[in-house]
């Protein structure tokens, strides 16, 4: 699926997925740096739909629009404890926990089918997450679809985790705003988006920051591209 | 001066620290007061015979208090100055869950639960206010208490501040036997406040700061009603706190964190409790009145500070199951006309809340021998005297 505005986008190729899943148990983390990364946010948004509440760490996003580490998604019942895992990484990366190093952690909670049993993901998701990302495919897992469009030089991607959860990710530099309405197109209980397409540095004083942002034509011609993966998912 | 939280973090140990001596818990002082025991006024309402978040029937607190340990900061040994405080909205809402909104002046911090209370309306946990490093372990022990049935479990609410000056919170050292503590010691009656349950190592305009509560009683009709306040006070900057519209933060100037570090990064959570029958949406107006409060003491809600108002009625329980199935349920509401006093309850009893939390918290010594004093009561009501803000 060829995206009609790709050439108009300054290229940046990318020749591997975005996103790297780590799979630990019933527990998924989607993932974009090594955990020690230099600290950076990167705009993201999410809507919920109908009584969608299993979210943790939603508050900063509220606020700044960023989120600044992996997303976390476990059973419903085992939030706390996914949670106190990203805690443990954002200690990891810096006592301090900035808003720009991983805290809060974002963790979504998806019902698992009855009888499936859940176990404390903390140590084996906290051992997961210091290994460096290992960008390739992900291995496939019952619950999770992943739709991937390669394009010349810029990539949207599609995850499903469950019939509950879509996130979108993509390197074309949306704005919060946009992101939302990419959230839009997502039917799910909840719908994530996040844009790579700008990393924002440390928070500091005294400094103008740039951000680039997509034109409305790039942006609606994405959105089309946004609903044709949801379809094919 | 001001720093990040990085960088006071990497501060070295002050000389007292440095020449060997040891720094205790807490330090003795002469017994606080409450705001309003001082002579203090806020608004022109009447508190509740307790003047506290429990003058609202059935609504229960809890403290667990951790205070061990001195000296330098070992990551999961101390020293601790944290601890978590459970409030019940009523005893039975894990099975009767209770109309809730809420309202985030800033969100630079965590309040778990909120997507719940938006979208569904009610409140189905009871409540709990820790450290920043120990909302996933507390947040897990809440859940544990959800019913295991095919309705999914509810969101329990936990909300943080930072307390990492004076303590581990690194450590994680509150853990799930502190929770299941706290909900089996709540009480009605008067609410300890100061340095205790999650505001242990909490500051409030760079002094001690910590838990603090009051409440009004108002009149709509023939009826009486409570609105309840209790915050867990970590905010502020020196400079700007009033007190009873006096600029006290200006004028006592000394007496600053030691080692002297701003505190714009810090947080408050304010939880509201009535006994009006009001619908969430109403809540969400009330909680939104808190900030009102919080403003009068001087914050304008900073960059870096989360800044939570979580409101619940416990009027018109509804069971849990006739709440996921079943006919349909009369609610009582107040008209919207009648709500205007309780705007006003509302923001008079956090703001009187914060000054409690002020007044009642002692000095604390904590983790590298960071010290924060407490508000010192008499210079502060001879300035309020001089600014003919009291009697």
């Amino acid at each position: 699926m060829r995206c009609p505005w790709s050439e108009r986008l300054p290229s940046c190729a990318i020749a591997m997925p975005l996103l790297d899943l780590i799979a630990v148990g019933n527990c998924r983390i989607l993932r974009w740096e090594a955990w020690n990364a230099p600290a950076g946010r990167w705009f993201f948004s999410y809507r919920t739909r109908g009584d969608y509440r299993w979210l943790m760490g939603h508050a900063v996003v509220d606020e700044f629009a960023t989120v600044s580490g992996p997303l976390f998604f476990s059973p419903a019942d085992q939030l706390g404890k996914i949670y106190n895992a990203g805690i443990s990484l954002g200690h990891r990366r810096d006592p301090e926990m900035a808003v720009d190093q991983g805290w809060p952690p974002f963790c979504a909670g998806i019902k698992l089918p009855a009888g499936v049993q859940a176990t404390d993901p903390e140590p084996a998701i906290l051992a997961a997450l210091l290994s460096p990302p290992a960008f390739v495919a992900p291995a496939a897992a019952p619950e999770i679809q992943l739709e991937s469009e390669k394009l010349s030089d810029r990539t949207l991607e599609l995850w499903r985790f469950g019939n509950e959860i879509s996130c979108f990710a993509t390197d074309a530099p949306l704005l919060p705003r946009q992101l939302r309405r990419l959230c839009d197109v997502g039917n799910a209980s909840l719908t994530l988006a996040l844009s790579l397409g700008n990393r924002l540095p440390r928070l500091r004083t005294g400094a103008l920051g740039q951000a680039q942002s997509a034109s409305e034509a790039v942006f609606t011609e994405l959105l089309a591209l946004a609903d044709e993966l949801k379809q094919s998912a | 001066m001001s720093l990040k939280r990085r960088e006071f973090l990497s501060l070295p140990a002050l000389p007292l620290l440095a020449n060997g001596a040891q720094a205790a818990p807490a330090m003795p002082s002469s017994a606080r007061r409450r705001a309003r025991e001082l002579g203090v006024r806020i608004g022109r309402l009447t508190p509740g015979a307790l003047n506290g978040i429990t003058d609202v029937p059935g609504v229960e607190v809890g403290h667990v208090t951790l205070i061990h340990g001195d000296g330098p900061l070992r990551v999961g040994q101390g020293p601790v100055r944290t601890g978590v405080t459970a409030i019940w909205p009523q005893r039975s809402v894990v099975e009767e869950y209770l109309p809730c909104g809420s309202n985030v002046p800033n969100g630079n911090g965590e309040m778990t639960g909120l997507l719940a209370g938006a979208n569904l309306g009610v409140v189905s946990s009871p409540l709990c206010l820790t450290n920043t490093s120990s909302v996933g372990l507390v947040f897990d022990a809440l859940q544990s208490l959800q019913p295991r049935d095919e309705l999914p479990a509810g969101m329990p609410v936990v909300g943080e501040t930072w307390d990492a000056f004076l303590n581990d919170t690194e450590g994680r050292h509150v853990h799930a036997e502190h929770v299941q503590q706290a909900l089996n010691d709540a009480r009605g009656g008067a609410v300890p406040e100061g340095n205790v349950g999650g505001g242990t190592g909490m500051i409030c305009y760079g002094f001690k700061g910590g838990i603090g509560t009051s409440s009004r009683r108002v009149s709509i009709g023939e009826r009486d009603f409570h609105v309840g306040a209790l915050v867990q006070a970590n905010h502020g900057e020196r400079g700007l706190l009033r007190i009873a519209g006096a600029p006290i933060g200006a004028l006592i100037q000394d007496l600053k964190p030691e080692p002297d570090v701003a505190t714009t990064f810090n947080s408050i959570i304010m939880v509201l409790a009535t006994d009006a029958p009001l619908l969430s949406q109403d809540l969400d107006r009330l909680a939104r009145r808190a900030v009102h409060g919080l403003a009068r003491t001087g914050s304008i809600s900073s960059n870096s500070s989360g800044d939570f108002a979580f409101a619940f009625s416990t009027a018109n329980p509804v069971p849990r199951a006739g709440f996921w199935s079943g006919p349909n349920r009369t609610l009582q509401y107040l008209d919207q006309a009648d709500m205007q006093i309780l705007f006003e309850a509302a923001a008079d009893a956090v703001e009187e809340s914060i000054l409690n939390a002020l007044f009642m918290a002692n000095d604390m010594f904590g983790r590298d021998g960071h010290r924060v004093h407490a508000l010192p009561l008499e210079r502060t009501l001879a300035f309020l005297r001089d600014c003919h803000a009291i009697a």
